[in-house]
């Protein structure tokens, strides 16, 4: 056999073996530690079987689907940041919650909640937010109809101040849940300062 | 602590009537953007942009020098690197009908994830599709790298 054909054959297996190789769909999975430094749990699982990682930066590689995953191994922080890099960059903020809270049976806010009102605003403007949620509830005091007027009204009034301290009014999701929303479940009839709130997510 | 606890349940439970009373279709929204970023959707592609929001099924794709952000209604929160290519493929988030889910499935690319309330309505309910494996997340913040994936 001539010795070129000959090459041929033994490199074309190889070649296609390491084209192959290259296009083969390498996932890389990394447990990280929540904003809050909770750490919870990942499992990863291939068609051969299943891995748990529950340290932060612990990593698995998997290569193919009938790959078994083995030992996860700790990634460093600095090989973490460089190969996620721009997915990094990209994070948004998260949303963040806040209540206000109101007088029994109307739409007037505690004298503390009117105080947390400039530093809700100066929040909104710090991440530039155009998407904010207002919804307002009561305690159960009350039929189920005045409470769905009030909490309204409740909703209303933090949208109007809001708009009055220079937020758009277009950024703002406005929606009521009468009583049937309580943080503190309590039975009817019961007052509950906490229930009587406006909760605004900011994202 | 127990009453910590119950309040944070709570303040999850509220949260997400909230938002699906308020739209039922978005489930997110984009919140960061650099470079080239697209999205596909129904077939159709459209170039990203802030704010706009994001439904099931919808495709995400970003350029060679692309990123993005999303903020989901469980203010959960997923950023792409470049080069990515990442499909919602379901999102449940509704307290009042107890549904709570999240499948994305990234074919090529880089991805963050941080989890949010559909992990605290369901621990077993968030999960991550590559090529070659599947990963369940509990409640936490995970990174991925898909290499040599899907080249469409």
């Amino acid at each position: 056999m001539n010795n070129h054909v000959r090459c041929l054959l033994i490199s074309l297996p190889i070649l296609l073996f390491a084209l192959c190789g290259c296009s083969s769909p390498r996932s890389k999975f990394v447990l990280l530690p929540s904003p809050d430094g909770h750490v919870g749990n990942v499992t990863v699982a291939s068609k051969a079987g299943e891995i748990h990682l529950a340290k932060p930066f612990e990593s698995i590689d998997l290569f193919y689907p009938d790959d078994r995953p083995s030992q996860p191994v700790i990634m460093t922080e600095a090989e973490f940041n460089s190969t996620f890099k721009d997915a990094l960059e990209a994070q948004p903020t998260a949303p963040l919650t806040f209540l206000l809270y109101f007088e029994p049976g109307t739409s007037r806010l505690t004298p503390e909640s009117a105080k947390t009102l400039p530093v809700i605003i100066d929040y909104i403007r710090k991440v530039h937010s155009s998407d904010i949620s207002i919804s307002g509830h009561t305690d159960k005091v009350g039929s189920r109809d005045v409470n769905v007027r009030i909490s309204r009204e409740r909703a209303n009034e933090v949208a109007k101040l809001l708009t009055s301290m220079g937020v758009v009014a277009e950024s703002l999701e406005v929606a009521s849940h009468g009583m049937e929303l309580p943080l503190i479940n309590t039975p009817e009839g019961v007052p509950e300062p906490r229930n009587r709130r406006v909760e605004l997510v900011v994202r | 602590m127990y009453h910590g606890l119950c309040f944070l349940l709570l303040l999850m439970v509220y949260n997400c009537s909230t938002v699906f009373a308020a739209d039922s279709d978005a489930v997110g929204r984009v919140k960061t953007i650099k470079g080239s970023v697209y999205i596909l959707r129904g077939g159709e592609q459209s170039a990203a942009n802030i704010d706009m929001k994001i439904v099931r099924n919808d495709i995400l794709l970003t350029g060679k020098q692309g990123s993005m952000g999303i903020v989901f209604n469980d203010n959960s929160t997923l950023s792409l690197g470049p080069d990515t290519k990442f499909q919602l493929a379901s999102y449940e988030f509704n307290a009042l009908e107890k549904k709570a889910g999240f499948v994305g499935q990234i074919r090529r690319g880089t991805m963050i994830y941080l989890s949010g309330l559909i992990a605290r309505m369901n621990a077993d309910a968030t999960r991550f599709e590559t090529p070659v494996a599947v990963a369940g997340v509990r409640g936490t913040k995970l990174a991925i790298k898909v290499e040599g994936g899907d080249n469409e």
